[in-house]
């Protein structure tokens, strides 16, 4: 109840709208991360009441994780990490003329995401907090491993291609400082290789400057009529169709969110892959399936509410969003963790009335945004690349204020579009290298802790249970390959 | 002369690049030194057995390669070397447009690529003009060099696009997100 007198408070309202507008606009530049937009305000919520700032914060989160599926869709350039999954179909109902569409199914699942995701956190923070505390650095290394056994799904038909690009995306995650000892790896004494690559560098090169190099050489777009460039909320018979991608979405949001180092971008990629294998229609998977749309982004939006699980039940912060919020919470003299719903509950429901508030505004700016927003892609092609490009490569350098990061970026790019020209999936190197450094770190913290014994991994049983998984999600989708690939066989005698 | 490479010619590339990949990877990663707050597996330890493991998969695709696996893959090149986007629902305007776009010839395809690699000189011309000529005189140039190059005419459109992209971003980046951008060492 406590939660739901400030709905009623002008200056919780005001941050839930100003934080959603914040983190939308935000995060549609591509380079600038949730994580950035929220310490950008971090600064000025000093001043405020405890309860304010947070509802600010965290709603610049809500805001960032929609934000990034509008360039992802618009312009093929995730505007962050989560909004990745997002870029195959979504960009690909863009080149049909059905971006009102694509946006429409993203805004929709996100607010459904986002509104399931306030539900867990609200019934089940206190018992899911218990399966947190559950996961030992050997269930970190399984749920890694069983991240990784989606790449099939990923690859596009051909696993081997899927998993040198897997592979590729993991030598990636080991450049910089070795996470135990800190030796530098892959640095060739750069400095600027010391902290390792950043996955929002390599996603903006692979998408957008990869996608400009190629559409520098097509033929003009077909423009979008009016009917088409209008935001489009989906339908009755199209929600329906809608229900189990988001389904899936928010049980993959609800365990990843939970689980601290997981994350929305891990979250919409297994959503995906199992969206897809789920799907009455898998063969749209990559051509522009809504399906391919809405169980990413729902899955990256539930992450929103989720990841606050472990930070207000133990005081872990799981991402870098949720570390911003920590700071939130401690710049107000408030300690996160078992004491804070003794301590503050008002700060809390507060802030559970506050998610609430933003998931709708979510949607309400969301629909008043995105006109303009088709209407500026609608634009002559020529001017909309030499933009794309102007916008990328100052969000690029934004970021760290790196020249480095510029050529890196461009590097990539190039990469990108040998890639394509090797009929290269990409999405298993943007997975690769997200989960590199939770596979590789856990691994090693493992065996030191086992002194050295492999069997940790199966005498855990968190672990033991998602390796299981891992192996059967694995044969499944290699038996359905092995299938496909006799009957195509057949089909070309 | 520029020639199309069929699927399991790509894939042979593909196959090789990765083991030249994973052989100096795996080279790479025995040559790191640990320190002696390293564990058992140490700092190379696990890069080394990801670079065996590109080494075995890019085996296997050269490998099936020469035994006509890939044969299904084969038809229907589509125009361009990297134009790979296919779409669902072929009635579509814009899939269908793509769909009846002719295939690439000889001379489209080194024209593509010149247009290519202009691109890429022109952002890497602006990585090294930034720090010299400031943020804004860099952008406006990327805008106009990389709006000509994809089709646009050198007129008022464009020339006002260019203008306005210098100060429009670094009002963006500079003063609503407050992010420093180079002013340029040649203004002092």
């Amino acid at each position: 109840m406590g939660g739901l007198a400030h709905l009623a408070s002008p200056g919780v309202f005001a941050a839930a709208f100003g934080g959603v507008l914040w983190g939308t606009m935000g995060c549609a530049l591509p380079g600038i991360s949730p994580s950035l937009a929220m310490a950008l305000l971090l600064p000025f919520t000093i001043g405020m009441d405890p309860t304010t700032a947070l509802v600010l914060l965290a709603s610049v989160y809500v805001g960032a994780e929609y934000g990034g599926s509008i360039p992802a869709i618009l312009i093929r350039t995730p505007g962050t990490n989560a909004a990745a999954a997002t870029v195959v179909d979504g960009y690909a109902m863009a080149r049909q003329g059905r971006a009102g569409e694509a946006l429409g199914i993203s805004l929709m699942s996100g607010f459904w995401g986002g509104t399931f995701g306030l539900v867990v956190l609200v019934l089940a923070t206190e018992s899911l907090a218990k399966v947190a505390l559950a996961f030992t650095p050997a269930a970190y290394f399984s749920l890694g491993v069983f991240g990784l056994s989606i790449i099939a799904g990923l690859s596009g038909g051909s696993l081997l291609k899927g998993s040198i690009s897997a592979l590729l995306g993991l030598m990636l995650a080991f450049v910089g400082s070795d996470p135990v000892s800190g030796v530098p790896r892959f640095t060739f004494g750069s400095a600027d290789l010391l902290g390792g690559i950043k996955p929002i560098l390599i996603m903006v090169g692979l998408f957008a400057v990869t996608e400009m190099l190629v559409q520098i050489t097509e033929p003009p777009w077909a423009k979008a009529d009016k009917s088409e460039a209008r935001l489009k909320l989906p339908g009755w018979a199209m929600s329906k169709r809608l229900v189990k991608p988001q389904a899936i979405g928010a049980v993959m949001g609800t365990i990843e969110g939970i689980t601290p180092g997981g994350g929305g971008s891990v979250a919409a990629f297994m959503a995906y892959a199992e969206a897809k294998r789920w799907s009455k229609k898998p063969e749209e998977f990559g051509h522009g399936s809504p399906e391919g749309i809405a169980a990413p982004e729902c899955a990256n939006n539930v992450v929103t509410a989720t990841a606050l699980i472990p930070l207000l039940s133990l005081g872990i912060p799981g991402s870098n969003s949720a570390a911003i919020l920590l700071g939130g919470f401690l710049i107000h003299g408030l300690q996160p963790g078992p004491l804070l719903f003794e301590k503050a509950p008002d700060v809390v429901y507060g802030l559970y009335g506050g998610l609430l508030i933003a998931n709708v505004a979510m949607v309400l700016i969301g629909m008043v945004i995105l006109a303009p927003c088709i209407w500026l892609v609608n634009r002559p092609k020529p001017f909309l690349i030499a933009s794309i490009l102007a916008l990328v490569m100052s969000g690029v350098f934004a970021i760290h204020q790196s020249l480095f990061e510029v050529g890196l970026v461009i590097a990539v790019g190039v990469a990108g579009y040998g890639m394509r020209a090797l009929k290269v999936p990409v999405l298993p190197l943007v997975l690769g290298l997200v989960l590199g450094y939770l596979v590789e770190s856990n691994y090693r913290r493992s065996l030191l802790i086992s002194g050295g014994d492999l069997m940790i991994f199966l005498t855990d049983k968190v672990s033991l249970g998602l390796l299981v998984l891992a192996v059967l999600l694995t044969g499944y989708t290699l038996s359905r390959e092995l299938l496909g690939a006799k009957e195509k066989a057949v089909e070309a005698d | 002369m520029m020639k199309a490479l069929s699927t399991a010619q790509r894939d042979r590339l593909l196959a090789l690049l990765a083991a030249v990949l994973a052989v100096s990877y795996v080279m790479a990663a025995r040559g790191i030194e640990d320190s002696l707050l390293s564990d058992e597996v140490g700092a190379g330890g696990v890069p080394q057995a990801v670079g065996v493991l590109m080494l075995v998969a890019a085996v296997a695709l050269f490998g099936k390669s020469f035994m006509g696996l890939t044969r299904g893959e084969t038809r229907g090149e589509p125009r361009s070397a990297t134009s790979g986007a296919t779409h669902a629902d072929p009635s579509q305007a814009a899939a269908a447009a793509r769909a009846k776009a002719p295939t690439a010839t000889g001379s489209d395809r080194r024209r593509f690529a010149v247009r290519t690699a202009g691109l890429v000189l022109i952002l890497v011309g602006y990585t090294l003009l930034l720090p010299l000529a400031g943020y804004m005189l860099s952008i406006s140039l990327l805008v106009l060099s990389a709006g000509w190059l994809a089709g646009a005419a050198l007129r008022l459109p464009l020339l006002l696009a260019a203008a306005l992209a210098g100060p429009l971003l670094w009002g963006l980046f500079g003063y609503l997100l407050q992010v420093r951008m180079p002013a340029g060492s040649w203004w002092g």
